[in-house]
C-alpha cells in the first residue's frame, strides 16, 4: 500500500488523498492505527491538501484521531482544508476541539 | 417532461464513489454549479454509506437501488435498500446520533442530507428496508 503516513520524532503526518469517504477511511484507519500503536506519537497532523471530496466519514476519522490523541495527552491538527471541508467540519462542530493551523507554518516544519 | 434513470449495485463500499459519480453525471444536463454538484455528491454518498453500513450491516451480497428523476429544474434522488430498517427515524436524524458509536462515526449523515438538499424524506420499516427520497432544485437553466 502507498505510504500515507510520515513520522518525524513524536509527530505523525497523515497525507489524505483523493476522495475521503467511508471506503477510503476504512483503509487509512488501519494504517494510522497500526502506526499509532507502534510509535510514540504526541502530535497527529492530518493534511487535507490533496482531498477532492469528503463526507461525514472524514469527520469520523478526525474524531477517531482526536479520541486517540486525547487518551495519550497529545494533540491533533488539521491543515490544508478547502472552504468546502471547513464548512462541513463547522456544521459538525468539530472545530470546538480540533486546532486548524495555517498551512505556511506547517510547511516550514516539513 | 420527466427524465429518469435507475441503477442497481452491490452493497460494497467501493460503490459509494460509483453512486455519487453516476448521480453527478445524471444532473450534469441541468447545468448545475460546482457547489450544487458537490452538495449532491455528498448527500448521495451519505445515503449510500448508510445503506451499506446500517441497512445491510456490511453484507456485500445485498443490492442497493438508486433512482433519479428530473422534472424541469428539480431532481429527485431515491436510494433504496432492503435491509434492517431504522427503528427510530427521529432519533436517527438528530445530529451526532449514531447507533454505531464504537466505530467513531460522525452521526452526521442525515444532517448533511437534510441541509444539502431541499427536501429529505425517510421511509423505513424494520426488517423490510429503507427508502431515502431527496429533492433538490437547481438554479441555472
Amino acid at each position: 500500500m502507498e505510504q500515507n503516513c510520515k513520522i518525524v520524532g513524536t509527530k505523525m503526518y497523515v497525507y489524505l488523498m483523493g476522495e475521503v469517504d467511508h471506503h477510503y477511511v476504512k483503509e487509512i484507519k488501519k494504517e494510522i492505527d497500526g502506526k499509532l500503536g507502534f510509535y510514540i506519537i504526541k502530535e497527529l497532523i492530518l493534511d487535507f491538501t490533496n482531498v477532492q471530496f469528503m463526507d461525514s466519514a472524514g469527520i469520523g476519522l478526525i474524531m477517531h484521531g482526536y479520541q486517540y490523541m486525547k487518551n495519550v495527552l497529545g494533540s491533533i491538527t488539521c491543515v490544508g482544508m478547502s472552504q468546502r471541508i471547513k464548512k462541513s467540519l463547522a456544521a459538525a462542530g468539530v472545530f470546538t476541539y480540533i486546532s486548524e493551523e495555517k498551512q505556511e507554518k506547517y510547511q516550514e516544519e516539513v | 417532461m420527466m427524465e429518469m434513470m435507475c441503477v442497481e449495485f452491490e452493497s460494497k463500499s467501493e460503490n459509494e464513489a460509483f453512486a455519487r459519480v453516476v448521480a453527478a453525471a445524471f444532473i450534469a444536463r441541468l447545468n448545475p454549479t460546482l457547489d450544487e454538484v458537490e452538495d449532491v455528491k455528498m448527500a448521495i454518498s451519505e445515503a449510500v454509506t448508510n445503506a451499506i453500513v446500517h441497512g445491510y450491516e456490511n453484507d456485500p451480497s445485498k443490492k442497493i437501488f438508486m433512482r433519479c428523476s428530473i422534472e424541469n429544474q428539480t431532481c429527485q434522488f431515491r436510494i433504496m435498500d432492503q435491509g434492517v430498517g431504522i427503528a427510530d427515524i427521529e432519533r436517527a436524524k438528530e445530529p451526532l446520533y449514531s447507533t454505531k458509536k464504537d466505530e467513531e462515526r460522525a452521526g452526521m449523515g442525515f444532517t448533511f442530507m437534510d441541509t444539502l438538499m431541499d427536501d429529505l424524506q425517510i421511509y423505513s420499516q424494520l426488517g423490510e428496508g429503507t427508502t431515502i427520497i431527496m429533492t433538490k432544485t437547481f438554479s441555472r437553466g
